[in-house]
């Protein structure tokens, strides 16, 4: 039971981390004019995103009910802003939300605790 | 005997005598002199230091800024630089879309000098501010220290025309007034808008050969086309050329040359590109046929007289302007050499002419093309059509894109309906929702024209496959939409003086996607011993909020390619801010690099201290995105 947790845990602590890390790499993007895609729409929604992201990996972090929709929901968060990461050619991002994703099997295939 | 002060006198006088003769630019193989290379307009370098298999190697060899740009936000209009860097005189020159030259070090970028007309700043004929560079002067054997014997020009969007020192950037004297030339007092006829100065002038000799830019789409009459020929040293006029016939040129107007030209310095000939006459989509004002407009022509140097002409569109109402100047080669075929001009167009023929004579050497057939519906109006009945080279663009429009159609759930195939078709050269309509136009307005090809290998007989050109709407609407309908609409920003244009306005709009489906197939730009290569299709390959990535599109989409491209001996092809001219190096045997993306705007100009190629480099202004061009910028970059292999 404790080591189901902690795997889910850890699921969620790297879904957070690479989200994290892609924001950073997000906004750096946004603001660097070397990026091709400063001041951009597309930049400035993966921003938004992988705040998301975060919010939703560390709300998964916290048992209770409603998570098979927020796991849902991260889920196509990641695979949308990794799609949006490919066509801003930032494979950086990309690279991130590939962990941000295995982060998240390693939650969804965690045995669940038993009551 | 004579004394030593009278010898050195008399030495000095001979000098001088000899730098008040005029001469072109030495022509130097490591030097890029004017617009387009060369005064044949080859865009073509015969430097062999970056070739194919180092290419990927270029890097940033050095940046410059100009502090010359604007994205139209606040009181100067936004800008959109085109400029072709020169390199001459040991020194890199360019014109800023503020109209000032900045001359740098070839292998640092520092800045030399600078020159600043204070030019006004407002967009009296285009949309934006525009600059396509400077030209460059100097007298046959200039004398070292002495004024002048070395210009740089720069002409502005008030028809001012600046001579400066090219060594210190002071104006030259003896140029019109202290420097300066207005150009304007020679705008006689529906004189209603300056004779903007965006496009440098050709210089030939002891001659600047200057053309305009007008107002599009704006009046039905409209200064005349004209291109003048001044003294290079005076600035006084020497001749006149007008493209209109005086009798019609009232209730008329442009058939101007605001492109760049070419000359045949072995003959003595100018060549000049003349766009369109006015008012644009409408000819009913026009009837009598102006031979001149749409067209490609030969001019005496010294006179001005026209040698031949050839019409590439018959009374035009599509605004198909020549758009290039014909690129000049000596053409092997057939056991002869046969000296040739190769002109691109917006219609995305290539024609192939003969450029002492402008008989085609490639057939150029005349074929039955549709009437106009339009009361007032009478189309030509018939067109000239180029099969050989291929066009870069298909005689039928590219068809209904799915994945447009799909997002916009069917409004490209419902808009489609409403739209008269039949062909190439479909008049605009005031039926339905208009007409669709391909090629349109925006080529085809456009200002960049190709680059050629003279030696291996292929020519580059880069184009654009785009689908336009054109719609008439009669005065006060057109007045009614345009306040609704909005002037301009809705697509809508007055042309003043005739019975209709248009609206013009690119065929786009709400979200802003073509409603039509791509590729949306490609570069091609031909033999032109043949006029066999070497390749075609997309060019340029279509680029959205900042997503790119694919590969295969290609995009728009403004701006044109360089050719070199090394056997490869430099282009800037796409979307995506990104300047590339091809492969010229196989048009194979060899090296990209981004830049900070898209940059929709003509790089330069040039050799200083033993090391190539290849130079590019990234100024942007609100047409392909609202990114703009003042950068010169400039690259060369590491050391």
């Amino acid at each position: 039971m404790a080591a189901s947790g902690r795997r889910a845990g850890r699921g969620t602590r790297v879904m957070a981390g690479a989200a994290v890390l892609g924001a950073l790499v997000a906004i750096f993007n946004y603001y660097s004019p070397d990026s091709g895609i400063d001041g951009t729409g597309g930049a400035l929604l993966v921003i938004v995103t992988t705040l998301l992201i975060a919010a939703l990996a560390l709300m998964l972090g916290r048992r209770g009910s409603g998570r098979a929709l927020l796991g849902g929901l991260c889920l196509i968060l990641l695979l949308g802003t990794a799609f949006a990461a490919w066509l801003l050619n930032s494979p950086t991002l990309v690279v991130l939300m590939a962990i941000a994703v295995v982060g998240w099997l390693l939650h969804v295939t965690a045995p669940r605790a038993s009551a | 005997m004579k004394t030593l002060p009278s010898r050195a006198a008399a030495l000095a006088a001979a000098l001088t005598t000899a730098s008040l003769m005029t001469a072109p630019a030495v022509a130097q193989p490591s030097a890029w002199q004017t617009f387009n290379g060369d005064l044949a307009a080859r865009k073509y370098s015969p430097l062999t230091q970056i070739t194919p298999a180092n290419v990927a190697r270029l890097r940033v060899a050095w940046r410059a800024r100009t502090g010359d740009k604007s994205d139209g936000s606040g009181k100067i209009p936004a800008t959109v630089w085109s400029a072709t860097p020169l390199f001459v005189n040991d020194t890199v020159y360019l014109g800023t879309p503020f109209y000032r030259i900045v001359a740098l070090e070839p292998d640092s970028g520092r800045i030399k000098w600078t020159f600043d007309p204070t030019a006004r700043l407002e967009a009296l004929t285009q949309p934006a501010l525009k600059n396509r560079g400077v030209a460059y002067w100097q007298a046959e054997q200039p004398v070292a220290g002495a004024a002048c014997d070395k210009r740089v020009y720069v002409g502005t969007m008030d028809a001012k025309l600046y001579a400066v020192d090219a060594d210190t950037g002071k104006p030259c004297p003896d140029f019109g007034k202290a420097g300066e030339v207005d150009v304007n007092q020679w705008n006689k006829v529906n004189a209603k808008w300056p004779l903007s100065l965006l496009q440098p002038p050709t210089v030939y000799k002891d001659t600047l050969f200057v053309g305009w830019a007008g107002k599009d789409w704006d009046q039905a009459e409209a200064p005349p086309g004209t291109v003048f020929a001044l003294d290079a040293r005076t600035g006084a006029l020497r001749w006149t050329f007008n493209a209109i016939a005086p009798e019609i040129a009232m209730k008329t107007g442009t058939a101007n040359v605001w492109a760049s030209m070419a000359v045949d310095t072995e003959r003595d000939i100018l060549y000049i590109p003349v766009s369109s006459p006015s008012p644009n989509f409408y000819g009913g004002n026009r009837l009598e046929g102006i031979p001149l407009g749409t067209s490609v022509t030969a001019l005496d140097v010294a006179t001005g007289k026209v040698l031949w002409s050839r019409q590439l569109v018959h009374h035009d109402l599509w605004d198909l302007d020549t758009n290039a100047a014909p690129t000049l080669v000596d053409l092997r075929r057939d056991g002869r050499t046969i000296p040739a001009l190769v002109q691109t167009s917006k219609q995305g023929f290539i024609y192939v002419l003969d450029r002492t004579t402008g008989e085609p050497i490639y057939p150029i057939e005349e074929r039955a093309v549709p009437p106009s519906t339009v009361p007032g109006e009478r189309a030509s009945p018939t067109q000239p059509y180029v099969a050989v080279p291929r066009p870069v663009v298909d005689d039928q429009w590219p068809g209904i894109y799915w994945l447009a159609d799909v997002a916009s759930f069917g409004y490209c195939s419902r808009k489609l309906k409403e739209l008269e078709y039949q062909g190439r050269f479909t008049p605009p309509s005031l039926k339905g929702a208009g007409t669709l136009v391909y090629p349109a307005t925006i080529g085809g090809v456009e200002w960049g024209g190709g680059a050629v290998d003279p030696d291996k007989q292929i020519f580059v050109v880069n184009s654009s496959s785009a689908v336009q709407i054109y719609k008439l609407l009669p005065r006060k309908e057109f007045e009614a939409a345009a306040k609704a609409g909005g002037l301009e920003t809705g697509g809508f244009f007055p042309m003043t003086g005739s019975p209709y306005g248009i609206q013009l709009t690119t065929f786009l489906n709400p979200i802003g996607m073509p409603c039509w197939n791509p590729p949306y730009g490609t570069m091609s290569a031909y033999d032109l011993a043949t006029g066999a299709l070497l390749w075609r390959k997309p060019y340029g990535q279509v680029q959205k909020w900042g997503f790119y599109m694919p590969e295969s989409w290609g995009s728009i491209t403004i701006g044109g390619p360089v050719v070199t001996a090394g056997g490869l092809v430099f282009a800037g001219a796409s979307m995506d801010s990104r300047v590339r190096a091809l492969d010229l045997a196989t048009g194979e993306v060899l090296w990209k690099h981004l830049v900070s705007a898209p940059a929709v100009s003509l790089p330069a190629v040039y050799e200083y201290k033993g090391k190539q480099y290849v130079v590019f202004a990234a100024g942007g061009n609100s047409i392909l995105t609202p990114r703009v910028s003042d950068e010169i970059v400039a690259f060369s292999l590491p050391d």
